[in-house]
């Protein structure tokens, strides 16, 4: 029957979007300012990142995250505080020639530059770069 | 029943159907209302919160008319500080083996100063600098005009003007800040009494150049 097959469908689709989308999305958005410029925009969902770390060679990741066990302790702190507060500009600089705004928007670490040479925006979940970052640290080995 | 299976079975089509066509909605539709959310908020008024924010304010006067402007939760300061262990700063105590503090017992300073009355207690009045400590309601306050001309100055084509330098430490903050061992600084236990003030200026300096303004209040932002 028809009917029962694409309920299935559906319902397997939606859970696989809610499964992918619950973490956010990333969002990356590069703009050369010169002629010729590249642009490069990315938007993927967050839960990407976090099963990239689970999908890295184990041993290379290893070697990598070597030295990293105590920044990564300090930023997973750092990002479970950010979770906890409400939308907030953290840095703001501004002058003729450049612009450079970091601030928590909706649960979202958001980073804007405008200089002469680039655009740069960068809007990553907090949620996601905790999780991200806390499994980083259990890879990483403990300093011997 | 094949007739009430095949109900069950519409329903949970039409339910899946449904679900997906929210979570759709709800996906397509949260970029921008995060996003004007984001404009909204900027706009408006600052909401009061329990959360108490350090904010640092730099303006400079020079052709590039820099502003600065940052604002930290001193949760977030504090906890941060308090997981860093790493050369002289271990969780959120700075030791300072390589200062002279051995002449001078900065906590017997501190108790008699708590202890005694109101008033001005130093002055100096040189011809490089004026310097003026008080106490006045628990507060240490610290004036300092710095007329030698030393102090950062962008502008080299203009003379130096006089700098002005106001600090405002609530005594029992420079109480937690030396409540450890001689040759500690307490910065988490400072930013755990601060951050019993609900609004205090801190730092003000300023020149005919640049104007830093330091202080926390409830505002997650400067406006």
């Amino acid at each position: 029957m028809p009917i029962p097959l694409m309920g299935k469908v559906l319902l397997g689709m939606t859970v696989a979007t809610a499964v992918v989308m619950k973490d956010g999305m990333i969002e990356v958005n590069v703009q050369e300012k010169h002629e010729g410029g590249s642009h490069v925009h990315l938007f993927l969902p967050a839960t990407v990142a976090t099963w990239g770390v689970q999908l890295a060679p184990e041993a290379r990741l290893k070697e990598h995250l070597r030295h990293q066990r105590e920044n990564l302790a300090i930023a997973r702190v750092a990002l479970r505080e950010m979770e906890k507060l409400p939308d907030a500009v953290l840095v703001e600089v501004e002058s003729p020639k450049e612009h450079v705004h970091v601030a928590i928007q909706g649960g979202n670490f958001v980073v804007d530059v405008d200089d002469p040479g680039d655009t740069v925006h960068v809007r990553i979940p907090i949620r996601a770069a905790r999780k991200v970052v806390q499994d980083l640290e259990g890879e990483s080995p403990p300093e011997t | 029943m094949p007739g009430s299976q095949t109900k069950r079975t519409v329903i949970i089509a039409a339910l899946a159907l449904l679900a997906t066509a929210l979570l759709l909605a709800v996906l397509l539709r949260a970029a921008p209302i995060a996003q004007a959310a984001g404009q909204t908020a900027a706009k408006t008024e600052a909401p009061a919160s329990a959360e108490r924010w350090l904010h640092v304010s730099v303006n400079c006067k020079n052709e590039d008319g820099e502003r600065v402007r940052v604002n930290v939760p001193i949760s977030l300061a504090r906890v941060v500080l308090g997981s860093i262990q790493k050369g002289k700063l271990n969780h959120g105590v700075i030791h300072i083996d390589n200062a002279h503090v051995d002449d001078i017992d900065i906590r017997a300073i501190l108790k008699a100063v708590k202890t005694s009355q109101d008033g001005e207690y130093v002055t100096v009045e040189g011809r490089d600098a004026n310097v003026q400590v008080r106490k006045q309601g628990g507060m240490l306050l610290i004036h300092v005009v710095d007329k030698s001309g030393k102090h950062i100055h962008i502008d080299k084509a203009k003379p130096a003007s006089q700098e002005n330098v106001d600090v405002r430490v609530p005594l029992e903050v420079a109480d937690a800040l030396f409540s450890g061992a001689a040759d500690e600084l307490n910065v988490s236990a400072a930013l755990d009494v601060l951050a019993r003030h609900d609004q205090l200026e801190l730092v003000s300096v300023q020149d005919s150049e640049n104007t830093v303004r330091i202080w926390m209040d409830t505002k997650t932002t400067q406006d």
